[in-house]
């Protein structure tokens, strides 16, 4: 414990206070290529590095980048808002490219969740899985494809970035799962992959329409108001639309996730729930509708009706489950409806709200994996039928998983609150104040979701944790140790600090939606 | 004075922090912080009212507010809201809470989590405390949310109790159907007025409805949106489930959250955004109506019952619709007076029954009797308590209860006389149960199988403070002095209800009949109540099982619900997953089935055919 | 000097291609296969210097091309006949109707 608290504090005091600082001079490392590639090296680490050190060397590297991730969240300036520490590449200009990183205020807290998994994902896996090296080195490699994503400014770098999130994580599934594996993998892949191609033409059309060559997101973003016309850009945001829909795991485009994610091991729960799905809103935020203004205004109605059915429908589905995982996965489901919905407002009360969504739920999701994987470590089983009054047995469990179980019912206190209630907020203001008429209806629907979305998981934490004690194996019952809570802690403190005093962090995100919204011109 | 107000909310919440984190492993360490706390923000209460006490009447609204969350255009703040109204309910809060916490280190003293259960009751009585302070809707709506929680983690004190863990997510998820309302209510207003602030939207809705910007119409809807969440929080028909179930949590946490304080939040509510309620005489007769039944629906429930904590449940019941029936007919100060005078003596109704229920281990009351004479405090402290309820004068029942019954007689909500009718005959029949428990349970005949013993003076104390507050509280809005009503009430018109002594006497009266039937029945045995139930048998049956609104509710959640999951359920699996996508995964294998055909593997094959499409080509591009 | 005029050279390739391409698509035998495509490939080799000679005999293109391609033909044929071998000493045949393992 106090070997896994140095290798992760250190190198988190250096990421925080050393790196890019000052005192390295002008010639510093540039620092958001660095936080991209700190996984990469832990990637190479790992898989140079003898088996047992793997995991040493990956924890290493997450703590600075998480100390990283902290710094540039700090050094951020609300104020100024817009990219801010932009780095260019001017190499690739021929081709089109233009490997450029830079991050606002939408990404600099999701950088946060990023390392934050990242680091919790890795204390998660501790125990190593058969062939260490490899597992962690996937495991990095997906983070490295999420960081790049987020902080990639070229359409280009962002395409190919998220596919770095995809293939580690279908062999991650494939090898390290557990259950229908095979199946699993190949579903996700085949499912995100199709996402992807839809995502790709949809980047390509931009591309070519936009005439001057550019994958470039700023500039494409610039020319939408002038440039791309009111068929082109109905024609090709549903495309866009759908595309990050999958990977939001928008109803019907959802199949993939649960069985994914129950057959996923822990840690690559957490980083594909947690931080892949927030890419999809990412994306949208992004690129569709800075893009494609008008088709957004043509097609998000539509895409609303769907995210609400992601709230109950999700919901209902994971009333019905019996595998405490499917149960969580598809409470992931149903709260990136409302990650959806918030966009779905076009309007700044939603827009805070999905992007605070993003790393809230980006936080508690993986938190609910981490706490499921614990469960089934301990108790070998899965299945909630199979068990009972586990709080008994081990206390600290059962007061996370009710920590957990209230995070995600949404109560105050909790990230999760604050960003469905500023959800419900926009919706409302769009539905009735001139936005999206059809809001009117689907706002006091979608409200019924906190009764809905409360249930499944109470029912859960009754079944699990609650009566006498029941549970398939005999034998002493070990509560957490100190390593396996310290990763749930950190997400924890996260969801709590944006819960507790959201001002800051919604002023951030709010720097960069703003301007969005003022692209957007507001409801016509 | 004033600045340090929000200690109030802090202080138990920085309790609940430190017993949760620190000093779990010391029970005794944990109880004296927490109870140590309650006394601190006892005494600041205490100040905060003399210090009010010391302004003009006019003077006496303070707030703090910071901001907490803003986009651009509208912010919300945390902040405190000290006045007349919130000071009440403070006193209230703080007091019981700690009547309360003290009494539970005899109560619970033997149970090993005891830590755990202070560090819940810190939590609850903070977020009590934030609500009672809060300055704007969406900081109410937290405070609400946290004592929900609070109570689920309360009520399932005991989680090991199968039915304490179903009582505790019934109380959770029915709440939470309230909710939707007053979440609803909340971001309504909120985007409406671009702002959460109590004043400032009170502010808006009277000039807007002056100015015609909104309608009363649109007024009362938002009334009765936030009303949604009063009757869950509440326990008001038809969400009044919850509250009956919620008594397999520990005794003194029915005692202070579903008797005194968490429910009471409703009417508190209610009180607090009273100006958005009485734009509208909609709204107001929604509240009334809603209130008058709870009454007297909870009231014939509770004749029948055995469990003494289940009784004193839906006596909560019947009065908490006692209160709202006051505000909805306009009488603001009776609502919150008799608020304040139930706390005291449900609080020690409830304290009573905890006591007896620590002597005998039984929550029957058919295995209770006698108890009269080993439990003398308890005993006495509990007839005071049933007196106070029934409305005998001159305890402090019968002046609250006599403020609504003038309230409603001079309200103008359509019907009123109906609701005065219910209200009266709700009092005979409170009178009725309260002393069916009283007789069965302290006198007749002991059937205990165990001796009974009185309660340790930690247990005792309490319930004598508590008695003589009982007694005496009423005694604020004597007739003429009106102390109570003019200090909550700030409008500038002197409130409207007064003190009738026709009225005054006929309701004593009846709750004396309903006191002498009962010992008819209980205590001199006159009358069989076998052979009544026996004669109204089907009417009987129909109150014992609480007019089948638990069944009929399951009937609902398993038709409805449970039916609704199963499709999508099966949905999900069959069609969009076994239809859709392993139909499109089928439908490509079966493609590559059919073209698997024109791969013969002979080579010469492959050239005949590239042969072939270079020709096709050829000829493509020359003609 | 009588030249030889364009057209006959270019009968003569097209006949070369035609026998090699029968050879190709109807012998049963890897080599007869084999043989068939060299056939084909020097028959390109003779359009290639045909059209050099008529066209442009000061450009290099086509005769550095046929230069190319007799390397890759040489180059080609060394890697089939090791195919062909082992082939053979798989299915102990070197008939191609007989070697469909990529069947589908």
């Amino acid at each position: 414990m106090i070997s896994i608290l140095t290798v992760s504090l250190v190198p988190l005091a250096l990421g925080l206070f050393l790196f890019h600082s000052e005192a390295l001079g002008p010639n510093a490392l540039p620092l958001l290529s660095t936080y991209m590639a700190l996984p990469l090296v832990a990637a190479l680490a790992s898989f140079w590095a003898p088996a047992r050190l793997a995991r040493w060397a990956t924890l290493f590297f997450a703590s600075a980048q998480l100390g990283l991730a902290l710094k540039i969240f700090c050094l951020y300036q609300t104020a100024l808002g817009g990219y801010q520490f932009t780095e260019q590449f001017p190499g690739l200009e021929g081709l089109g490219l233009h490997y450029a990183l830079g991050v606002d205020g939408l990404s600099a807290p999701l950088l946060i969740l990023v390392s934050a998994v990242y680091w919790a994902g890795v204390l998660a896996s501790w125990d190593s899985p058969a062939r260490p090296k490899e597992y962690f080195a996937f495991f990095s490699l997906m983070t490295a494809g999420a960081a790049g994503a987020f902080l990639s400014l070229d359409l280009f770098f962002f395409f190919l970035f998220y596919e770095l999130d995809i293939l580690p994580m279908f062999l991650l599934i494939g090898i390290w799962g557990s259950g229908r594996k095979q199946y699993a993998a190949t579903k996700f892949a085949l499912y995100l992959v199709g996402g992807s191609a839809l995502i790709l033409v949809g980047f390509l059309a931009l591309h070519f329409a936009s005439g001057i060559n550019s994958f470039d997101i700023r500039v494409l973003g610039d020319l939408a108001q002038t440039g791309f016309s009111p068929a082109f850009q109905n024609f090709w945001f549903p495309v866009l639309g759908v595309g990050f829909g999958v990977l939001l795991a928008l109803i019907p485009f959802h199949t993939w996730s649960p069985d994914a994610y129950a057959s996923a091991p822990t840690a690559a729960s957490m980083m594909n729930a947690g931080v892949l799905k927030t890419l999809g809103g990412y994306g949208l935020l992004r690129v569709a509708l800075p893009a494609l203004p008008d088709g957004a205004k043509h097609w998000l109605p539509l895409f609303a009706v769907l995210a609400v059915l992601n709230m109950l429908y999700a919901s209902l589905v994971a009333l019905r489950q019996k595998d405490i995982k499917y149960v969580v996965a598809y409470s992931s489901v149903a709260h990136c409806g409302y990650l959806v919905l918030g966009i779905c407002t076009l309007e700044a009360t939603g827009f805070s709200g999905a992007a605070l969504q993003m790393v809230s739920q980006g936080l508690l999701t993986a938190f609910a994996f981490g706490l499921v994987g614990l469960i089934e470590n301990r108790t070998g089983t899965r299945q909630w039928e199979q068990l009972g009054g586990l709080s008994a047995l081990a206390p600290v469990l059962g007061g996370l998983f009710m920590l957990n179980t209230m995070a995600n019912v949404g109560l105050p206190g909790f990230s999760s609150f604050v960003a469905e209630f500023m959800v419900f907020l926009g919706a409302f203001r769009s539905g009735f104040e001139g936005g999206f008429a059809i809001l009117k209806i689907l706002f006091p629907i979608a409200v019924t979701a906190i009764v809905i979305g409360a249930v499944y998981y109470l029912r859960l934490m009754q079944n699990v944790f609650f009566g006498p004690v029941r549970r398939p194996t005999e034998g002493p019952f070990v509560d957490l140790r100190s390593r396996e809570i310290l990763p749930l802690v950190l997400l924890l403190v996260l969801s709590l600090a944006i819960g507790l005093y959201p001002k800051p962090w919604a002023d951030m995100v709010n720097s960069s939606l703003v301007p969005l919204i003022d692209h957007l011109g507001g409801f016509k | 004075m004033i600045q340090y107000s929000w200690l109030i909310p802090a202080l138990p919440a920085l309790a609940f922090v430190l017993i949760a984190l620190l000093t779990k492993r010391s029970k005794g360490l944990s109880a004296s912080i927490s109870i140590g706390v309650m006394a601190v923000c006892l005494a600041l209460s205490v100040c905060l009212f003399l210090h009010l006490l010391a302004l003009d009447p006019a003077g006496r609204v303070f707030a703090m507010n910071w901001t907490w969350l803003s986009v651009p255009p509208w912010q919300a703040n945390m902040g405190v809201l000290i006045d007349p109204l919130s000071v009440n309910m403070l006193l209230v809060v703080t007091l019981v809470s700690l009547l309360v916490q003290v009494y539970s280190l005899g109560y619970l003293q033997d149970d090993e989590r005891l830590s755990t259960y202070y560090s819940y009751l810190s939590l609850f009585t903070a977020s009590m405390l934030l609500l009672v302070v809060s300055t704007n809707f969406l900081q109410i709506f937290v405070g609400w949310e946290l004592v929900g929680v609070s109570s689920y983690l309360l009520v399932g004190f005991w989680y090991f109790k199968p039915e304490a863990a179903e009582a505790a997510k019934k109380a959770f998820v029915v709440n939470r159907i309230g909710d939707v309302g007053f979440l609803m209510g909340v971001a309504a207003i909120g985007m409406t007025f671009n702002n959460f602030d109590f004043t400032q939207v009170e502010a808006l809705v009277t000039q807007g409805v002056a100015h015609g910007t909104y309608t009363s119409g649109f007024v009362s809807i938002l009334a009765l949106l936030l009303f949604c969440g009063a009757v869950g929080k509440s326990a008001q028909f038809p969400l009044h489930v919850w509250l009956p179930d919620a008594m397999e949590g520990p005794t003194p946490v029915s005692a202070l959250i579903h008797a005194a304080t968490m429910v009471a939040a409703g009417v508190y509510m209610v009180a607090r955004t009273f100006p958005l309620f009485s734009a509208d005489l909609h709204a107001m007769t929604v509240v009334a109506y809603v209130g008058g039944f709870t009454a007297l629906f909870a009231a014939s429930i509770a004749l029948t019952q055995d469990d003494i904590k289940r009784i004193l449940a839906y006596s909560t019941l019947s009065q908490l619709g006692y209160m709202m029936l006051a505000l909805g007919a306009g009488g603001y100060t009776a609502g919150m007076f008799h608020l304040t005078t139930h706390a005291c003596f449900k609080a020690l109704l409830f304290l009573g029954a905890g006591s007896v229920i620590h002597a005998v281990h039984s929550n029957d009351i058919w295995k209770m009797g006698a108890l009269m004479k080993p439990m003398r405090v308890t005993g006495v402290t509990f007839l005071i308590a049933a007196l106070a309820i029934s409305g005998v004068p001159p305890l402090a029942g019968f002046w609250s209860k006599d403020e609504i019954f003038a309230a409603v007689r001079d309200s103008s909500v359509p019907g009123h006389q109906w609701l005065l009718a219910a209200a009266v005959f709700t009092a005979f029949l409170t009178a009725f149960y309260m002393f069916r428990l009283f007789f069965v349970v302290f006198l007749g005949e002991a059937r205990s199988p165990q001796a009974a013993h009185e309660s340790p003076k930690v247990m005792t104390v309490p319930l004598l403070i508590l008695a003589v507050l009982s007694i005496s509280a009423g005694w604020l809005n004597w007739p003429g002095w009106d102390a109570f009503s003019r200090f909550v009430y700030e409008g500038p018109a002197p409130h409207p209800e007064s003190f009738d002594g026709v009225l005054a006497l006929f309701s004593s009266l009846v709750a004396l009949a309903g006191l002498t039937l009962s010992g008819l029945f209980y205590y001199w045995k006159v009358f069989s109540a076998q052979k009544a139930a026996d004669r109204f048998h089907p009417l009987y049956l129909l109150l014992k099982n609480k007019y089948y609104v638990d069944e009929f509710y399951g009937w609902l959640v398993r038709k409805f619900t449970w039916g609704l999951a199963s499709l999508f359920d099966w949905l999900d699996r069959q069609v969009i997953d076994g239809g859709l996508v392993d139909g499109l995964g089928r439908l490509t294998q079966d493609l590559g089935g059919l073209l698997r055909f024109t791969q013969t593997g002979s080579v010469q094959n492959y050239a005949l055919v590239i042969l072939a499409a270079v020709a096709v080509i050829y000829l493509c591009v020359s003609f | 000097m009588s030249t030889v005029p364009l057209a006959h050279f270019l009968y003569f390739a097209l006949a070369l291609f035609s026998i090699g391409l029968f050879g190709v698509l109807a012998r049963k035998n890897a080599i007869s296969v084999l043989l068939g495509v060299e056939m084909m490939l020097n028959a390109v080799n003779i359009n290639y210097l045909a059209f050099a000679k008529y066209w442009n005999w000061n450009s290099l293109t086509g005769p550095v091309f046929v230069i190319f391609i007799i390397a890759v033909g040489a180059a080609e044929v060394a890697v089939a006949l090791a195919i062909v071998i082992s082939v053979y000493r798989q299915f102990k045949s070197a008939n191609v109707d007989e070697v469909h393992a990529l069947k589908g």
